[in-house]
């Protein structure tokens, strides 16, 4: 197993090279840079000087192979510059924010899992019952219903018509509750519903499906030919191999989860990385954008990389692959 | 706030007068109902629609949010009332030597730091010290150096720590500022936007290294009405009333800025979780419906335009013919527009100050109606004939002039749409591009020296300060000129009478209101008659707040006096 990880944690190498070349050139390749609109500032007595001298203090003169090349040295050690935007450390802005965004894919992905496979476990066993079917029904909606909307329904019911939850942020400003643990759960609840709600009516629909095919194999039906319970069979024999495909989506999701928590940082003002990468984008704040792009690269593979381990120490045949 | 992306909103040329305007001053000015009896105590909370910067030593941090907290923090030399003039603030008396070179100040017997220390002229000298300083203009962008330009001796970003020649003190309550020439918008637009800072906690750091203090990331106190208690970052601010504060004590002890997205700031001050905020024209109707809310509507300090590059290499000389532009005027139902665009919360604007300015030329009101066959009549005398229902150029070539416009703000596509059929109905063939990011629309424009972008006309906006100073946008030298319209041919005795006036409108005369604003009157209607830009509308804001929350006054600057808000039970 230890030489199966180093081998595929080696082959990350060449993928975020190759990763960071296409984010460098795609960056320059868009038009304008977080300068430019000194320029257009009527106040500042000399824009343009001042617009090159700060591209010279950024290095932002040279060549795009230099700035590369510079940029890489770099990070290789652990200096990932300052951000023209927030006048920050990069990895200071990161230490911030990322911790948010953790916090929130984290609790999301718990939720998924700790709703999604009991429910499709039972929809499996009481197959084409009243339950699977009216929870099939509503699947389905909750699958086809984009995650910022959902955001947007929960708060209205649980924050502007209730009052229960917070809307934005994830402490309170003030107030003697502010900072606590009730505090902060009370803030992560929504954002983590809203996007765990798609997710979680995917992985119903393919826990029941996995379940009902293991449910009809051959050995299951010669654990029921030995009188075995059917707990016993159920958890032991045909959760543990339909749960094998949902693990690998696990790893996968871990990426997607980053993805697609942007809109709904910004819809409840979560400072996460979504919303740093998104402002680096439009700011064309060059030090940000090239880190945000790498850490989101690094947690996609990583959670590849989670789901392939995950695969071979769940089935011995991927090792001996 | 509605903020749209055409403006070239905060970063780009939000000036520091209107931002010093927004902490705290007025205007035309609307003013929440009052009670007989004021209650202290209470918190309210403000919004900001995107995140404010990490960097908290003042004039440091280029976003317009961070500065908007540092305003509730730091008070300024002078300040501007509703009606768009000075008044005392941390000064209380200042006065001009015979000459009008030098201005003398007279700092508030009762202006003390929120530690109880006096504001000395110490503080007021590390403030200018700090903007004219080459640590601050060379190494960290210094947006706002632009303050201190006009004293002797800071033109150019002088040694760390060094002062002016143009700054004395006098004794330990009066200083004076003395500028080379005389010059009536200086204190205006410039002088009195320079906040003291505290000598007794920056003046032992050298400024090379403020930005890396832990002053930088929290600042313990102020001048202002409200101090720093806690910052959450990308979060909130939440500030505390100032027990020392020059104008008095606040009467709502704590001030909370949140960041809230625009998509729900409207149920969060329908829930009571946000007390005050900017709604969306489209929602005004509906959020009138919510109990507990009042709203006020203001005109900006800004206003829209539509643009043409006027040295652009395939339809620059047919755009520099003002007989284009003024058909173009006429030929844009502006009312319809602002119907359409705006649900009617907009003032047509028919030169470069928008009608709320308090030196706007009123004889402007009504110039530009609406009128096809006016620009019909222009358009056939500047020589755009008609051929197969469509215009030509002078010269014969078919007339098929762009228009750019910037994605993000599906309101813009409507705009755009919109002005092409009204100059489809002139028979120009106006073609809409495809919408491009803003960053792109500002790099075709500055690399645009030689006209050969493909930027043609495009659709922008201007926030104003509070000095109706023309310098840095109008005259024929301004880069900002040059980089958007280009109205910059110094062979046309437009351009030229425009920067004479431009220049009058500062001298000493104009240090006579009435004067400058004779001046600025005949430059307003010189503008509007050459049209260098199709001035299109001045946008209102709409302002929601709970019916709890009294004596904000509210303007084309901001909200003003936050000292003299309260909440009642």
């Amino acid at each position: 197993m230890a030489t199966y990880i180093i081998r595929r944690l080696l082959g990350l190498i060449p993928t975020l090279f190759v990763i960071t070349v296409i984010g460098f050139l795609m960056m320059h390749a868009m038009p304008g840079n977080a300068f430019e609109a000194l320029v257009f500032n009527p106040k500042i007595k000399n824009g343009a000087a001042l617009y090159h001298r700060l591209l010279a203090q950024n290095g932002l003169d040279q060549s795009l192979p230099v700035q590369y090349i510079h940029w890489i040295g770099n990070i290789l050690q652990g200096n990932f510059g300052i951000s023209y935007n927030y006048q920050q450390p990069v990895s200071q802005l990161i230490g911030t924010y990322l911790p948010n965004t953790l916090l929130l894919a984290v609790t999301a992905e718990i939720l998924i899992l700790i709703i999604s496979i009991p429910i499709g476990l039972y929809q499996a066993r009481k197959v084409n019952g009243p339950f699977d079917v009216s929870f099939s029904f509503i699947a389905v909606l909750l699958y086809s219903i984009p995650g910022f909307v959902f955001a947007l329904f929960l708060l209205f019911i649980f924050s502007f018509s209730l009052g229960w939850l917070p809307s934005q942020g994830t402490i309170s400003a003030s107030g003697a509750n502010a900072g606590s643990f009730l505090d902060h759960l009370q803030h992560l609840l929504l954002p983590a519903l809203a996007l765990a709600l798609p997710s979680l009516a995917g992985y119903t629909r393919l826990t029941r499906g996995y379940t009902l095919q293991i449910i009809v194999a051959d050995f299951v039906r010669t654990a029921k030919a030995k009188g075995l319970g059917s707990k016993r069979i159920m958890f032991r024999h045909i959760f543990r191999n339909a749960i094998i495909p949902l693990v690998t989506q696990f790893g996968f999701d871990i990426g997607g989860l980053f993805g697609g928590a942007i809109l709904i940082e910004q819809i409840f003002t979560w400072p996460g990385m979504g919303e740093l990468s998104l402002n680096a984008t439009l700011n064309r704040d060059y030090p940000l954008i090239l880190a945000t792009t790498l850490l989101f690269a690094v947690m996609v593979l990583i959670g590849n990389l989670i789901a392939d381990i995950l695969l071979a120490a769940s089935d011995p045949r991927i090792r001996l692959n | 706030m509605k903020k749209r992306s055409i403006m070239m909103s905060a970063a780009a040329v939000l000036s520091f007068g209107s931002l010093l305007a927004s902490l705290g001053t007025a205007a035309s000015a609307h003013t929440t109902p009052k009670l007989s009896g004021i209650t202290n105590g209470g918190t309210i909370v403000q919004t900001f629609s995107t995140q404010f910067g990490a960097n908290m030593i003042p004039m440091l941090d280029s976003s317009v949010y961070t500065q908007q907290i540092l305003g509730y923090q730091f008070d300024t030399l002078l300040s501007i009332d509703q009606n768009d003039h000075l008044i005392g603030d941390l000064v209380n008396k200042w006065w001009y030597s015979k000459d009008r070179k030098t201005i003398f100040f007279q700092l508030s017997p009762k202006a003390k730091w929120s530690n109880g220390k006096p504001v000395t002229i110490a503080d007021v000298k590390l403030g200018i010290d700090w903007l004219a300083s080459k640590s601050y203009n060379n190494a960290d962008q210094g947006s706002y150096g632009y303050l201190v330009q006009n004293i002797v001796g800071a033109s150019n970003p002088i040694t760390d720590g060094t002062t002016p020649s143009g700054f004395k003190q006098i004794s330990n309550s009066e200083f004076s500022l003395t500028m080379a020439q005389p010059d009536a918008a200086v204190l205006g637009s410039m002088w009195q936007g320079i906040q003291p800072l505290p000598s007794f906690l920056l003046g032992k750091i050298p400024m090379s290294k403020w930005k890396s203090s832990q002053y930088d990331k929290f600042i313990p106190v102020g001048s202002g009405a409200y101090i720093m208690t806690q910052i959450i970052p990308g979060q909130s601010v939440t500030m505390k009333a100032n027990p020392y504060y020059v104008m008095g004590v606040p009467h709502i002890s704590t001030n909370v800025f949140k960041v809230v997205s625009p998509d729900v700031v409207d149920g969060d001050l329908a829930s009571g979780q946000v007390t005050i905020a900017g709604i969306q024209h489209k929602d005004y109707a509906a959020m009138k419906k919510v109990p507990g809310l009042n709203f006020t509507i203001t005109p900006n300090n800004a206003f829209d335009y539509l643009g043409w590059r006027l040295n652009n290499a395939v339809y620059g000389k047919e755009f520099s013919n003002v007989k284009f532009r003024q058909a173009v005027e006429y030929a844009i139902n502006r009312p319809a527009l602002i119907n359409a665009l705006e649900k009617g919360f907009a003032t047509i604007e028919n030169g470069p100050l928008p009608p709320v300015n308090f030196w706007y030329n009123k004889a402007l009101n009504n110039a530009y109606a609406f009128s096809p066959a006016k620009a019909n009549q222009l358009l056939d005398q500047a020589g755009f004939k008609i051929k197969n229902g469509w215009r030509t150029t002078p010269g014969g070539r078919p007339f098929t002039p762009t228009l750019t416009i910037t994605s993000g703000d599906s309101q813009i596509a409507t705009e755009a749409t919109f002005i092409k059929s009204f100059l489809n109905a002139v028979h120009i063939n106006l073609v809409v591009n495809p919408p491009i990011n803003f960053n792109t629309v500002l790099n075709q424009l500055n690399g645009d020296a030689n006209g050969k972008q493909p930027i043609q006309g495009f659709l922008l906006a201007w926030n104003l300060s509070n000095d109706p100073d023309p310098r840095g946008l109008w005259r024929a030298t301004d880069n900002l000129n040059i980089t958007s319209i280009d109205w910059t041919n110094t062979k046309d005795p437009a351009v030229v009478l425009n920067d004479k006036l431009i220049h009058e409108q500062h001298t000493a005369a104009a240090f006579d209101i009435s004067y400058r604003k004779n001046i600025l009157d005949q430059w307003q209607t010189l503008v509007s008659k050459n049209m260098p830009e199709n001035f299109l509308y001045d946008g209102e804001s709409i302002m929601a707040y709970s019916n709890k929350l009294h004596g904000v006054v509210f303007s084309p600057y901001g909200l003003l006096f936050p000292y003299r808000w309260y909440l009642s039970n």
